[in-house]
């Protein structure tokens, strides 16, 4: 039995050390240095795997629901860019994700350093990591885009990889705006791999506004740019909850982003001089409805 | 040798399963709605392979790196908890389901599948239990089926990924050794003691008896040890020989055979010390004949467990072979 024995303890003794660190974690909301220790051990790992699988990532998401009208026109955006973009290394479809990435800080002012999604967590967190690090400039608290909107937060940053928090988070908070009545409230996500999309939450602060399927959201903005920066369109209203007996207007929102085949995404390292107000969203949404285009002509007049 | 190599393999694997998990499955998206957890699967794998020794480690640290590599989104030491139980008692259930018989891959894929499926629920369970705000009750129904289905698609690639690789595929070889090794099948001649006690038999007049032993039917299982063996058997004018081989359950008194002729007795000799005259290859009834046999070239196959135990140390025969029959299978 001494085998035996000998097993139970160690059992023991490593079921012990676990506890000990979800409960250190659990003190420090789960920013522990195990965590630090982790990045810095798998990072480089991730970065390595991460790039060299990117390709293979980047087709399964472009097998699924193409466009051939979308596809001519990133074509166009490409050949238009490829000589400009020193990064031969790209793929064609990370080339078109750049490309509006660039378009979209060009819009809204904001400086960013672009990076590449590498890794994500499991089913239960909505949390990615990206190739780029401290040494890149990046730190914690700074907004996350791509050339479709908001993505999320930096969360945590290593040397060469930083761990972004989805706007999907159940925890994650922003701030947003309606474009055009400028009314504002909060936006929660559910998780990321509910019903595929993830809808956010959107709770009016205003008890007197009335929310409309369509309407289009940009971040608010934060104290010094941190963690959101201003204007960043963030999705639009899907579908209005009247919740008998709650004070304010609650919205399912569909985000412009497709959290679910993220590439290549841009931190926000300097914070627009001026609040780019609603410029940033885009002339036509890239949603199949048709009722954004003619609302956004009526909010620029 | 194989140690190193097995955990070599293990840490391999764990590495791989974790990396091809971050990069490439986390951000795929499959239907159904779930996907699959290839540390999980790596772990209950290990600790079906490997013991639970072998599996418990390969769940704490699997557990550990999932925690607390980059995008993370849990607190560290809520996967290595779950993960660590996870392997233990797939090498624990492995060996209970092992020692009822014959080791055989439908046991072991069905301890890998009871293994998965309590790892999933085990993360739920975990989360919920941190509050962790992303594991609420939409989700979970979501998620978890999925997960579970292709966990259980994916685990017999992965035991028999771990099981080639960890040389496995050497049966034959092993049992041989172990037998070759076995100190009780080593044979031996009269010791000092024993031969001096029939001298002096002799020399007073008595006959020694001579009978067969392990004669008994249980032991027909096994044609390899049918071969009967001659013991020396007392005349009982000697306490000393009688207190060592009639063992007090044999079916001839031995105080009537004084002056009689040699005799073959076919009685089993019955929970006689191991130290009796000549070779009685495991036939007490502690050892339980066949099925230890049958056992401990199981365990040959499965690699290394009598080196670790070191039950191969000469004199503590017995006390291995009790071990392995009491149907236990504590073991490390």
């Amino acid at each position: 039995m001494h085998g035996a024995r000998r097993t139970r303890l160690v059992l023991v003794v490593l079921l012990i050390v676990a506890i000990g660190l979800i409960t250190l974690d659990f003190r420090e909301s789960g920013s522990s240095p195990a965590h630090n220790i982790g990045a810095d051990l798998f990072g480089p790992i991730e970065r390595v795997a991460g790039s060299a699988a990117s390709p293979a990532v980047g087709f399964f998401h472009n097998t699924t629901g193409d466009d051939s009208a979308e596809i001519a026109n990133l074509q166009r955006q490409n050949d238009q860019l490829r000589a400009e973009l020193s990064a031969s290394q790209l793929s064609k479809s990370e080339q078109a994700q750049l490309t509006r990435l660039l378009q979209l800080s060009g819009r809204g002012g904001y400086r960013i350093v672009a990076a590449s999604v590498i890794a994500a967590g499991g089913e239960y967190s909505d949390m990615v990591t990206i190739d780029a690090g401290s040494r890149d400039g990046i730190a914690v608290n700074e907004t996350v885009l791509n050339g479709d909107g908001l993505v999320g937060v930096v969360s945590q940053v290593s040397r060469t990889t930083a761990t972004v928090q989805l706007a999907t988070d159940v925890s994650a908070t922003v701030g947003v705006r309606l474009a055009g009545t400028n009314e504002i409230g909060a936006l929660t996500g559910t998780s990321q791999t509910m019903e595929g999309s993830g809808d956010l939450q959107l709770k009016l602060f205003s008890t007197t506004a009335v929310l409309h399927p369509g309407e289009a959201l940009v971040t608010f903005g934060s104290v010094g740019g941190r963690p959101y920066v201003p204007g960043v369109p963030v999705g639009e209203v899907a579908a209005v909850n009247s919740e008998p007996g709650s004070l304010t207007q609650t919205a399912a929102v569909r985000p412009f982003v497709d959290f679910t085949g993220l590439g290549v995404v841009g931190v926000v390292i300097v914070p627009p001089r001026v609040n780019p107000r609603d410029s940033v969203l885009p002339p036509k949404p890239p949603s199949p409805s048709p009722r954004p285009s003619s609302r956004h002509s009526s909010v620029r007049k | 040798m194989r140690r190193v190599r097995r955990t070599l393999v293990g840490a391999g694997a764990l590495l791989f399963a974790l990396v091809v998990q971050m990069v490439i499955v986390n951000r795929s998206s499959l239907p159904g709605g779930g996907i699959p957890d290839l540390v999980l699967i790596t772990v209950a794998a290990l600790g079906v392979a490997n013991g639970p020794l072998g599996g418990l480690l390969a769940g704490f640290s699997g557990g550990l790196a999932m925690d607390i590599a980059p995008p993370g989104g849990h607190l560290a030491g809520e996967y290595a908890l779950v993960f660590c139980l996870v392997g233990y008692w797939c090498g624990r259930l492995r060996e209970m389901l092992d020692t009822a018989g014959e080791p055989s891959t439908v046991s072991a894929l069905t301890v890998m599948a009871a293994g998965v499926i309590a790892g999933e629920c085990g993360k739920v369970a975990i989360g919920l239990m941190v509050s962790d705000p992303n594991v609420t009750v939409p989700v979970v129904e979501y998620v978890l089926p999925g997960a579970v289905l292709y966990d259980l698609l994916l685990s017999p690639f992965a035991l028999w990924l771990i099981s080639f690789l960890s040389g496995r595929s050497r049966p034959a070889r092993e049992r041989e050794r172990a037998r070759v090794i076995h100190p009780q099948f080593r044979p031996r001649l009269l010791s000092t003691p024993q031969a001096a006690g029939v001298l002096r038999l002799a020399s007073e007049g008595g006959v020694p008896r001579l009978r067969l032993a392990d004669a008994r039917g249980r032991s027909r299982i096994v044609p390899s040890r049918r071969e009967p063996k001659l013991h020396l058997r007392s005349s009982g004018r000697s306490a000393f020989l009688a207190s060592r081989t009639s063992g007090g359950t044999s079916l001839t008194p031995s105080t009537s055979a004084g002056g009689r002729p040699a005799r073959l007795n076919f009685s089993s000799p019955g929970p006689v010390p191991n130290s009796a005259p000549l070779l009685r290859q495991g036939s007490s009834k502690l050892a339980k004949p066949g099925k230890g046999w049958l056992r401990s070239g199981g365990r040959g196959k499965r690699g290394g467990w009598p080196t670790r135990e070191g039950g191969y140390r000469p004199g503590s025969a017995t006390k291995y072979r009790y071990r392995r029959g009491r149907g236990i299978g504590g073991h490390g």
